[in-house]
């Protein structure tokens, strides 16, 4: 699923990743720990073909992620990956549902299906009652489900997640761990960067990035 | 991205930021309102003033005045200018450039002329002030009730008007033949003149297309060798005709009653007999190019173009034009730096929301797309809101116009000349330059990498 060689990384003279070799096998749910600039994120990026300036290779569900142009890049982002951040990353002037189909913009065709899908999305992670209502008037819990949901859109393979926990309390932050175990369930690879336990204590495996380098 | 998917997002962008939206449409609407307005004007008055005072394509050969100064310019101007006869005018015919050549006569000796009672109410007298031209000039107008043509001249003999059995033919006593008057024709010209100058004088009515129409078929009278202020030289007793008005021809004389050519070089071998046969030919070029070859062509004949002024109107129009237009180029200019301001500020503020795009599959092209087609829709409304504003205005100078300008030759229904070509090239303008501005900002949100935009 995932596999990356010796990849390196730095900010101008700053090393930010020294020489990470990882596999990530389909149905896994791999937590990637660490503390805070550690290179987690910056390693979760590249996965999902948001960073190309890295050195190594770094191969995802079949593409030698440098071997693609920004266009390919971009499809492979939309079609094959989902992405959920700790901040949801949602835009305030649309409605759930509309942030959620927000990827079927981006495709060669349009879906006439596409209001549809993305209230089924939103059923999915629980929430499907909340379809018009503005990421203003949904709770933390909520806003993350929507941002899953519109990770799911596409029904990808690989979730990348950074930090989905990091801005929810410990009771909503425990149900969306939850949906995580479910959706890994249903045989989604999932990759999570955290710094909390509790996420990790669901995951298959843990992985830890100590100043760049991967330590066990 | 489809275009459906790409005007879905751009609506939301507009939807939202409205205000923002509303202040780049007034500032590229002003811009196009005023290029719209003035080069509608120009078109306006370059139709009038081109179309209908000085027609272009034709130009008028005269009889070179020598331009040559010196020792041989002076005796050139001794032994007189270059005669225009019908040999000349044959070969200036005869070039490729030439669609139709027409010679004309001036009325070389005294003549005056009094008439109109049955249409103004009462006679008016007037020194005659007449051209001949050639009938075939006049083949495309609508004339009537008799054809501009010259005398056939087969006439029944006769003693009064009554021995003349054809109606409308009389009894000239100098000829003793029965004559049809002579077939005359004025140019719109003089109609405009007598509408915004004599009418507006005297009172009298003005000629509009109902009284146009009535003043086909009116007869008056001319007396040749003699008018109110002398008498020919030519020893020749005057003697009265008849004349026909049958229409009013953009072909006819500026500034005479246009008479057929063959009348007017028999008068002038009789009153006139040192006249030159010909006094000018028109000639119509084939391509309105081919008017500066014709131009020089007939320089180099030995003769003159007379200066008809269009040359310099058609310039003084054009340089009023391309100066309002460069100010009204200007303010599209400045509401495209203003555009680009301000997309610049959007693609700053929406830094975020580009990245997070780009995470579920935007690709840089289709980001570029989205900066400019959201500029596209600002030139659109922008345009079209300036190309109505600048009706409207149009509209209300001309309703301004009828109303408190008082009438003037060639005084226009409207100055104004709104071409599907011109409203097309105003709104491709206003697109155009909101792209462009937008463009730098475009181009920088493309090259947005998604990590940096996130993490802003």
């Amino acid at each position: 699923m995932i596999r990356l060689d010796s990849v390196q990384k730095s900010y101008g003279a700053q090393p930010v990743l020294r020489d990470v070799s990882l596999a990530v096998e389909p149905g896994e749910l791999l937590s990637l720990v660490g503390r805070s600039g550690s290179g987690k994120s910056t390693l979760l990026h590249i996965m999902g073909g948001l960073d190309r300036r890295y050195t190594g290779k770094a191969s995802v569900l079949g593409h030698d992620l440098h071997a693609l142009d920004d266009r390919g890049l971009s499809r492979f982002r939309n079609r094959e990956v989902g992405f959920v951040f700790q901040s949801f990353n949602l835009l305030d002037h649309l409605t759930a549902r509309e942030n959620v189909k927000l990827p079927a913009y981006f495709t060669d065709r349009d879906s006439a299906d596409s209001d549809r899908r993305a209230v089924e999305a939103l059923a999915r992670v629980g929430i499907g009652d909340k379809a018009e209502s503005r990421p203003s008037a949904l709770s933390g819990g909520q806003k993350q489900r929507v941002a899953i949901a519109r990770a799911l859109y596409h029904a990808p393979k690989l979730l990348l997640c950074d930090e989905p926990t990091g801005n929810l309390d410990s009771e909503t932050g425990a149900q969306i761990i939850d949906l995580f175990r479910a959706l890994n369930k249903e045989g989604l690879t999932l990759v999570i960067v955290t710094h909390e336990e509790r996420v990790s204590s669901v995951a298959s495996r843990v992985v830890r990035l100590e100043d760049g380098k991967l330590v066990a | 991205m489809t275009s459906r998917a790409l005007f879905a997002i751009v609506r939301q962008n507009l939807a939202r930021s409205r205000r923002s939206f509303a202040l780049s449409v007034f500032g590229i609407s002003v811009g196009i309102a005023s290029l719209t307005f003035f080069l509608a004007l120009s078109a306006g008055v370059r139709h009038v003033v081109l179309g209908k005072v000085f027609p272009v394509g034709q130009i008028e050969a005269v009889p070179s005045k020598s331009s040559v100064e010196g020792p041989i310019g002076l005796f050139s101007s001794l032994s007189g200018p270059k005669p225009l006869n019908d040999k000349a005018a044959a070969a200036l015919a005869a070039r490729p450039e030439v669609e139709a050549a027409y010679r004309r006569a001036k009325l070389a000796f005294p003549a005056r002329a009094w008439g109109g009672a049955e249409i103004l109410g009462k006679n008016f007298y007037t020194e005659l002030v007449a051209e001949g031209i050639d009938p075939k000039a006049m083949a495309g107008d609508d004339l009537g009730p008799e054809p501009f043509r010259d005398d056939l001249g087969t006439h029944a003999r006769c003693n009064a008007d009554a021995d003349c059995k054809t109606p409308g033919e009389y009894c000239p006593w100098d000829t003793h033949a029965c004559e049809p008057p002579v077939p005359a024709v004025i140019s719109p010209f003089i109609v405009e003149l007598y509408n915004g100058t004599i009418a507006a004088q005297t009172g009298l009515p003005k000629i509009g297309k109902f009284l146009a129409g009535r003043l086909r078929g009116i007869t008056f009278n001319i007396e040749l060798g003699r008018s109110f202020i002398g008498a020919s030289k030519s020893g020749v007793e005057p003697h009265q005709r008849k004349v026909m008005l049958v229409g009013i021809s953009p072909h006819a004389a500026q500034l005479a009653l246009t008479m057929p050519l063959g009348y007017v070089q028999k008068w002038n071998a009789q009153y006139a007999p040192g006249a030159p046969p010909l006094s000018s030919l028109v000639l119509e070029a084939k391509e309105g190019a081919d008017v500066t070859s014709l131009t020089a062509a007939i320089r180099s004949a030995g003769y003159d173009v007379a200066d008809s002024g269009a040359e310099r109107a058609g310039l003084a129009i054009t340089l009023v034009t391309l100066l309002f237009a460069l100010v009204s180029v200007a303010m599209v200019s400045i509401a495209a730096i203003n555009i680009a301001h301000s997309f610049f500020r959007t693609v700053a503020e929406r830094r975020r929301e580009l990245g997070v795009m780009r995470s579920v599959g935007a690709s840089a092209r289709d980001i570029r797309a989205l900066v400019l087609a959201e500029a596209a829709c600002i030139g659109l409304v922008g345009g079209a809101l300036g190309v109505v504003v600048a009706r409207l205005f149009a509209l209300a100078i001309d309703a301004a116009s009828m109303r408190w300008v008082p009438d003037f030759p060639f005084k226009p229904d409207t100055y104004f000349a709104f071409g599907w070509t011109l409203l097309a090239g105003a709104l491709g303008c206003s697109i155009l330059a909101c792209m462009l501005g937008a463009f730098l900002p475009a181009r920088a949100a493309a090259r947005l990498e998604p990590t940096e935009a996130l993490t802003s």
